[in-house]
């Protein structure tokens, strides 16, 4: 489905991503862990069109989408949700989805169209109903809990009905109980969705439990790459960063 | 409730306005509210059309009076031009009307496409440079503008359709129509689906680029659509001095768009419309007690700003409960 070869990035000196290849099959669900700066946003931004790639291809079923801009690759069918929640503070849930899907029906730019149509709302209302938030569809976003506001950043990201939906630490900043609440509805969605699903985390106990495979980066570079039995295994990975100790669930 | 019923009814209460302006043209025989409705809509467009950079679309620009000078002194030189009149004779004012703003719409297309590609403080120095570098244009091109004199000798004004523009009545009721309708259209792209984008845009720019929304194309159309309408305020002002002022296209005349807004409040639609009328009012006021207007306009803004911290509008709203915070 989604494949990167040989992709490198530099800042200056510093080689943020080296060389890294991987593969990611439809349907597929994937994370990427490594230490903090080992360039797992980097490779995010990389894939979705936010930095230029300095060398190497991105491919989306095939098709070259190396350097496209932003708007291209979330027309191609990849979208992503952010580290830090990203959505719009002073629209209401309901106008933030209402907008999205007004972009990916490609009528953004109508300058006549009233925004307030009924089709759009009933569009936004079923997104809102598979987030399980339809209680606060009224809610302006800066008012809605630190957890909803992730919940609603990957709705957003999913009402561009993607191929390919990446979450930047979809868990940071939760509660335990907060967090497994999150890793449901991401289980949920990806097999309702029916999606290929990449994610960086932090948190080893949700890596282990949901991803069918799990790669590994260190200082830009890939470590390993295999199933999560495999990655428990690997000598480097354990030296590197999991630490002797580390038990998995 | 559907989309369409929405634009109905902004439909509706516009058309309502018209008649309420048209009948105070005719029932009132004081020149002074005629004369005093009419800086309001020319400066009222300037404002509202600057509040759609600045509150719908968060790009705060200190340049924005260049479009509505432009917009008035394209339309006084070409009533001027005695070519312009033989040629098109009792169509003059439509046509001056219309390429006016044509001829704004696409200066501000360049300066646009410059400018939109920066955020925050460097759009609104940008913008604030290209509006001086139009205010020295107008100053030091004496043959063709007046220079610091302005455009003087009057303009033409061709009776067109019956409607004569040397009428003061006329006059109003020509400039009222355009008004509401300028208004209206600000209206209509606010709830429109482009008025969304914008949103967007104001809120997270970035998040915006990962929907899939075409920022810079977006935040050109916004830029120039606010220009086209700020022309339209130096239109309806050039008809009503019969000439155009270098002033309009200082700095200082932006700089007064801005303090209408911020007197008003940028998240309300009329805000702006309100600020305007309380500045106009301030300042007429002032003017019969002391020379030192712009002191005291100063100090009434500065109370609102520092001590309410919105738009008086906002404000209002606010204590009764219709806008919840």
């Amino acid at each position: 489905m989604l494949s990167i070869s040989n992709l490198s990035k530099s800042f200056g000196g510093v080689v943020a991503t080296n060389n890294v290849t991987l593969e990611f099959p439809e349907g597929s669900l994937s994370s990427i862990i490594g230490p903090n700066g080992a360039g797992k946003t980097t490779l995010f931004n990389l894939i979705t069109g936010k930095l230029k790639v300095d060398s190497g291809k991105v491919k989306l079923e095939d098709e070259d989408i190396t350097n496209l801009s932003t708007r291209n690759i979330v027309l191609k069918g990849i979208s992503r949700a952010f580290q830090i929640s990203n959505i719009f503070p002073s629209l209401t849930v309901k106008e933030s989805l209402m907008s999205s899907l007004m972009s990916k029906n490609n009528q953004a730019e109508k300058l006549f169209i009233p925004f307030h149509s009924k089709a759009l709302e009933e569009e936004a209302e079923e997104l809102l109903e598979i987030l399980e938030m339809k209680s606060l569809s009224n809610v302006i976003c800066s008012n809605i809990s630190h957890g909803d506001q992730k919940v609603l950043d990957i709705g957003l990201a999913l009402s561009l009905d993607p191929k390919i939906l990446m979450l930047d630490e979809p868990t940071a900043g939760m509660g335990p109980e907060e967090r497994w609440k999150m890793v449901e509805t991401i289980e949920r969605l990806w097999k309702l969705k029916k999606l290929t699903l990449i994610f960086i985390e932090h948190d080893m106990d949700i890596v282990f439990k949901i991803s069918q495979r799990i790669h590994v980066l260190r200082y830009g570079s890939l470590l390993a790459s295999g199933s999560p039995q495999e990655i428990k295994n690997n000598e480097e990975v354990i030296n590197a960063y999991l630490g002797e100790d580390f038990e998995a669930v | 409730m559907s989309g369409f019923t929405l634009f109905k009814k902004d439909i509706s209460i516009a058309l309502f306005s018209v008649i309420i302006l048209i009948l105070i043209g005719f029932f009132v025989e004081h020149p002074w509210p005629k004369d005093f409705l009419i800086s309001i809509f020319s400066f009222g467009l300037l404002a509202m059309s600057l509040n759609m950079l600045i509150g719908f679309a968060g790009m705060v620009s200190f340049g924005h009076a260049a479009f509505f000078a432009l917009g008035g002194y394209a339309f006084g030189l070409l009533l001027q031009s005695e070519s312009f009149l033989t040629n098109f004779g009792a169509l003059s004012i439509i046509v001056a009307f219309f390429v006016s703003i044509f001829i704004t719409g696409i200066y501000s297309a360049v300066i646009g496409a410059i400018c939109v590609r920066l955020n925050e403080i460097y759009f609104a120095f940008l913008t604030l440079a290209f509006q001086m570098f139009l205010y020295s244009v107008i100053v030091s091109w004496v043959s063709l503008t007046g220079g610091d004199q302005g455009l003087m000798g009057g303009i033409a004004r061709p009776v067109f359709l019956g409607i004569d523009l040397s009428n003061s009545l006329h006059r109003y009721t020509f400039c009222s129509v355009i008004f509401v309708i300028c208004i209206l259209l600000l209206r209509i792209l606010n709830k429109s689906n482009f008025g969304y984008s914008l949103r967007l845009i104001r809120d997270n720019q970035e998040r915006a680029e990962f929907l899939g929304i075409r920022v810079f194309r977006v935040k050109l159309i916004c830029f120039i659509i606010a220009s086209m309408v700020a022309s339209v305020g130096g239109i309806i002002m050039t008809l009503f001095t019969s000439g155009a002022y270098p002033e309009w296209a200082f700095w200082t005349q932006s700089g007064e768009a801005i303090f209408m807004i911020m007197l008003g409040g940028i998240s309300i639609f009329l805000g702006p419309l309100v600020g305007t009328v309380l500045l106009r009012l301030i300042n007429d006021v002032v003017q019969m007690y002391s020379s030192h207007t712009e002191l005291v306009t100063g100090i009434i803004i500065m109370i609102v700003v520092l001590g309410l911290r919105k738009g008086l509008v906002e404000y209002l709203l606010e204590k009764t409960g219709i806008l919840k915070k």
